[in-house]
């Protein structure tokens, strides 16, 4: 860690126990990439296509992260709940795009306006861009924050939904900045590879380029937190009134926590435009946005960094893969179908009688293995979570035979609500049973 | 009269939804005082020592304190012009250590702009050590240095209301509301307490305090207000006030 | 009162064709309100914004759909609709948010976004992504006057509906023991339960009224637009607007809100019209952004009177941030500005 001026950072003396949620952590997003490359060879992709797949992933991954970082700035510190995340990585990635991009006037064909130009067209470098895409969403945040900070957590989450929302109104309908429902397209990347290994090199430039940031973030955050200015931050979220009846402004504490999350926003907006070459009003800045920024950041502990980043891969790779699994699924279904249906049943089976089994051995014989093999399970909270997820897959698995039986290709798109109702149920659970998140938050103590 | 008094309020009133909590209140703080405020439950006081430290705004009055208006001001700017005050029930930052929750008290922290972080590192060094071990020192006096890097939700009742008063010592006021410092607290500590806030006042602060307890009201104060449905309706010295049939009537009518 | 006069005048000045919006907003206003009531109703109850509201809506009109597809009439259709919705709601409270409670206001609205996750995707998973539209009669307008018309469904029935149904929540609240008790327990939860009122079944019924007047609000906004999955969660923000202009916990407040959101929405729309020409300053798609409006009035009502009409102003109020730097500053009194909290605090 990082030794700051303010603290000397000491864990928990974990030595003698493993991290072993981290350590699931890591594996849960290992074993996301391998079943994508799998899906992958599956379909018969070349290693390059895979390769920059896998990039793909890795490159929004890190925005996402990033994006987490912003919240867990705002929400993890200082306790401000913003509803609105995906308005300001909608600023950060259109401000890149109108300063980056090459003047697009309006198409016209036959009379009929094909494109309607946007704003802009500087191109400018691409990191005076990131640096204007981070102004603009941290003054809209100071701005914003101005007037809602004093606000109820509540009240706060509907005015940020608010502002989330109007701009998606905006950027969908005012045509001549935005380029209204298209976008803005041709967005140039940090190099013009030229040769067919383009995608993939792209891909690697976008990572390199994204994983120094996300570790020079990190540090940066880790630093303000252990500072004395995040202390302060801390003692907003635990209780404003006290903190400013020791003399601090906490309002001033609260608007800087937010533009500062709010920038970094901007910036995660900003590699978005970068890394997809184009930006439109669509579904990538819905509020669903915000939402799996919350799972990301509550599942990786509210106000702890490296939990933030952990979630963002984690959770972006849940959908990663299902679009991964979109199309071989159903193929891998219809060619083994009856198989996995007769698999299904038999493991049920086993696994109802054995369970039948274990709970009457541990009723009547209360020394026996079983017996300490069931009390084990019940105190280990990680090996009971391990069950309750085997036994969900298992569900799974039988909601997807059921589907292709009954609705054949619809399993398809199904995947995508699956995972999005996955999502719900885990910020459901998260919230009533775990909110301190999965990785365990590093005890601070100051010396 | 007035330009000796170290706090003066002046016709103050606050009303909550219909219930007039501070009903024109006047009274004055002499300096290097400890002066006492009593009354029956809902006289006010609370409210009071609320309004002076700037959480509330009055609705009408004036608040003086060493010469300067400080009504309507917020509690930052108060605190750094020397009023501090303590909370009935302790508002300590429980998922802060109590180390944590002294240095926040601190008046001038140079690591708490996030500027300096970046531009002027040595004086945030500097400044944080310096604050650390004046924490320290406090907590010597307060004995609460064994719990120094224990989180304040694990104090006990009066480990807590130590900490609050610790807490006042770290951004050295020169005028200290206590609400009910040693209310909940056994009588031994009590006495300690109180020997602390007379060795202070010997160095030139100034104490107001709400308190319930007689014996500490009687036995500490130099002089005795008495609020009673939002204003003043005696003071005096501690024997006379005791006495007086108004007081009595007060609280057990009220 | 002021309204209509307000709105005759308008009439008068631009011709009648402001009366056909003002129907519009009317017919609107009426769907915005039922699920307003519903929403406030378990505001001010249960003391959360519940983000899942929207999709309760949908689940309603699915629900309604589903049946009336397969035979049932639409009428029965919402019946049954309304009573899933009330267990679904009661369910909801025992499963997940009884155990939320005293953790503050957060965790509720996670929750609640969790099960709007849940609701929607399970209706996309089902039922697929296309728009659906209710099997009723296709007809044309009742023309009232030359130029105003209005459809005897999406339109008049709507208003009827809405209207019986705020008749139905005025005579609950004000004449039922339950409804007192509900009122009670809106304004203060530990009086409620200090006088005895049994503020579980308080909790439930609040439930079932919220659930059940989304289920209401879902299909007649399914009448009157289409059914999509995502119909509920589009309005969420807009019913949260007459909430909140109304008055958390009001459900009289909740009617004016919903008026005023509805009204506002649909009335804009000939102002953004002019918006549109070139020599103003030729806006393009000026109707479109007839959405952003009520959304405006909300972020403004924040700012200037969070506490909403009907709410009551908070103790420790002041004024905002914005006013008292300005009438500082024009006072030439000292710069700082009290932003403490306890403030904008609807009073809890």
């Amino acid at each position: 860690m990082a030794s700051t001026p303010s603290s000397e950072v000491a864990k928990q003396p974990a030595a003698h126990k493993l991290p072993w949620s981290e350590i699931i952590a890591f594996a849960a997003i290992a074993a996301i990439v391998v079943a994508g490359v799998l899906a992958g060879v599956l379909a018969g992709a070349s290693p390059q296509g895979i390769l920059t797949n896998v990039g793909f992933y890795a490159s929004i991954a890190i925005i996402f992260a990033i994006l987490a970082l912003g919240f867990n700035l705002q929400w993890g510190y200082t306790g401000l709940f913003n509803a609105g995340i995906a308005g300001f990585y909608l600023i950060g990635a259109y401000t890149m795009a109108i300063a980056i991009t090459a003047p697009s006037p309006p198409i016209v064909i036959g009379g009929i306006p094909v494109y309607p130009g946007h704003l802009g067209g500087y191109s400018l470098p691409l990191a005076v861009g990131v640096v204007l895409a981070m102004l603009a969403s941290g003054i809209a945040a100071a701005v914003i924050a101005l007037p809602a900070l004093r606000l109820r957590a509540d009240y706060l989450a509907i005015a940020t939904l608010a502002f989330a929302s109007i701009l998606q109104i905006f950027a969908n309908n005012l045509q001549s900045v935005t380029g209204g429902s298209i976008g803005i397209t041709g967005i140039p990347k940090p190099v013009e590879f030229q040769s067919a290994d383009a995608p993939f090199l792209n891909a690697a430039t976008i990572v390199g380029i994204g994983s120094l940031v996300l570790l020079f973030l990190l540090l940066l955050l880790q630093f303000m937190a252990e500072s004395p200015w995040g202390r302060v931050l801390r003692a907003v979220r635990e209780d404003e009134e006290a903190t400013m009846a020791l003399g601090k402004n906490t309002f001033n504490y609260k608007l800087q926590a937010f533009a500062l999350g709010g920038a970094l926003m901007g910036l995660a907006g900003a590699l978005f435009a970068v890394t997809l070459g184009y930006v439109s009003p669509s579904s990538s800045f819905a509020p669903a946005v915000t939402f799996s920024v919350w799972v990301m950041v509550i599942v990786g502990g509210s106000g702890n960094n490296r939990g933030a980043i952990v979630g963002g891969f984690l959770i972006y790779g849940l959908e990663w893969l299902s679009v991964q699994l979109k199309d071989y699924v159903p193929i891998a279904l219809a060619a083994g179908f009856v198989t996995i249906r007769g698999l299904l049943i038999v493991v049920g089976f086993i696994a109802s009688i054995s369970a039948v089994v274990l709970v009457l051995l541990s009723r009547h014989r209360p020394t026996s293995a079983w017996h300490r093999v069931m009390q084990r399970i019940q105190e280990r909270g990680l090996a009971r979570n391990g069950v309750i997820g085997a036994i969900a897959l298992y569900g799974l698995g039988w909601v997807f035979v059921l589907l292709e039986q009954y609705a054949p290709g619809a399993i398809g798109d199904t995947i995508f609500y699956i995972r999005l109702m996955f999502i719900g149920v885990l910020l459901i659970l998260l919230i009533i049973y775990r909110p301190e998140g999965i990785l365990r938050e590093q005890k601070r103590v100051l010396r | 009269m007035a330009s000796e008094s170290i706090l003066r309020v002046s016709a103050v009133e606050k009303a909550f939804g219909g219930i007039q909590a501070v009903d024109r209140c006047s009274l004055t703080v002499l300096p290097r005082s400890i002066t006492g405020l009593i009354g029956p439950n809902g006289a006010g006081k609370s409210t009071l020592f609320n309004i002076i430290a700037g959480l509330y705004r009055p609705d009408g009055g004036e608040i003086w304190f060493d010469g300067m208006r400080i009504d309507g001001l917020p509690p930052y700017e108060i605190v750094h012009l020397g009023l501090t005050k303590t909370w009935q029930i302790p508002h300590e930052l429980r998922n802060l250590t109590v180390l944590e929750n002294l240095v926040l008290a601190a008046k001038d922290n140079a690591g708490e702009r996030l500027l300096n972080l970046f531009f002027r590192p040595l004086e945030v060094k500097r400044d944080e050590k310096q604050w650390r071990a004046r924490a320290r020192e406090v907590l010597k006096l307060t004995q609460l240095e064994g719990l120094a890097n224990e989180h304040a939700r694990t104090l006990s009742g009066g480990q807590k209301k130590l900490l609050e008063l610790s807490r006042v010592l770290m951004s050295d006021p020169t005028l200290v509301l206590l609400d009910e410092p040693v209310a909940g607290v056994n009588p031994a500590l009590a006495g300690s307490l109180m020997d602390l806030i007379e060795k202070l006042r010997q160095n030139g602060r100034t104490f107001f305090l709400i308190e319930h307890d007689m014996n500490v009201v009687m036995n500490r104060c130099d002089w005795v207000i008495v609020m009673h449905q939002g204003r003043r309706i005696a003071e005096g010295r501690p024997e006379a006030v005791k006495a007086d049939p108004t007081v009595i009537e007060s609280y057990l009518g009220g | 009162m002021i309204a209509v006069a307000v709105v005759a005048g308008l009439a008068f000045v631009f011709g009648i064709i402001i009366l056909q919006y003002a129907m519009g907003g009317l017919v609107v206003s009426s769907i915005v309100i039922v699920a307003a009531i519903g929403l406030t109703v378990l505001y001010g109850i249960r003391g959360f914004a519940n983000f899942a509201y929207g999709d309760l809506m949908t689940l309603g009109a699915y629900l309604a759909l589903l049946l009336s597809l397969n035979g049932l009439s639409l009428v029965w259709g919402a019946i049954v609709s309304f009573l899933v919705l009330a267990i679904v709601g009661i369910l909801l409270e025992v499963v997940i948010f009884a155990r939320l409670e005293g953790r503050g206001p957060v965790p509720p609205i996670v929750a609640s976004v969790g099960v709007a996750l849940i609701i929607q995707n399970g209706i996309r998973a089902v039922a697929g992504t296309t728009e659906r539209i209710y099997p009723v009669p296709a007809t044309e307008n009742v023309v009232i006057v030359p130029g105003l018309g209005i459809h005897p469904i999406s339109g008049i029935l709507t208003l009827v509906v809405g209207i019986s149904f705020v008749l139905s929540a005025h005579v609950l609240l004000k004449y039922t023991n339950l409804g007192k008790a509900m009122r009670a327990t809106a304004d203060n939860l530990e009086l409620a339960k200090a006088t005895g009122i049994d503020t579980k079944r308080v909790t439930y019924a609040a439930w079932v009224v919220s659930s059940s007047f989304a289920s209401t609000a879902g299909i007649l906004l399914g009448l009157g637009t289409a059914v999509k999955p995502t119909m509920g969660f589009d309005v969420l923000l807009l019913i949260f607007a007459a909430v909140i202009v109304g008055g958390i916990g009001s459900p009289y407040g909740a009617m004016l809100g919903g008026l005023m959101v509805g009204l506002s929405q649909e009335m804009s729309v000939p102002f953004l019209v002019w918006l549109e020409r070139p020599d103003v300053i030729g806006l393009q798609f000026g109707s479109a952004y007839k959405v952003a409006i009520p959304f405006i009035i909300l972020i403004i009502v924040l700012i200037f009177r969070p506490w909403g009409i009907a709410g009551r102003r908070p103790a420790f109020a002041r004024r905002s941030y914005f006013i008292e730097r300005i009438t500082r500053t024009l006072a030439g009194e000292r710069g700082a500005i009290d932003t403490s909290p306890g403030e904008a605090n609807g009073g809890r």
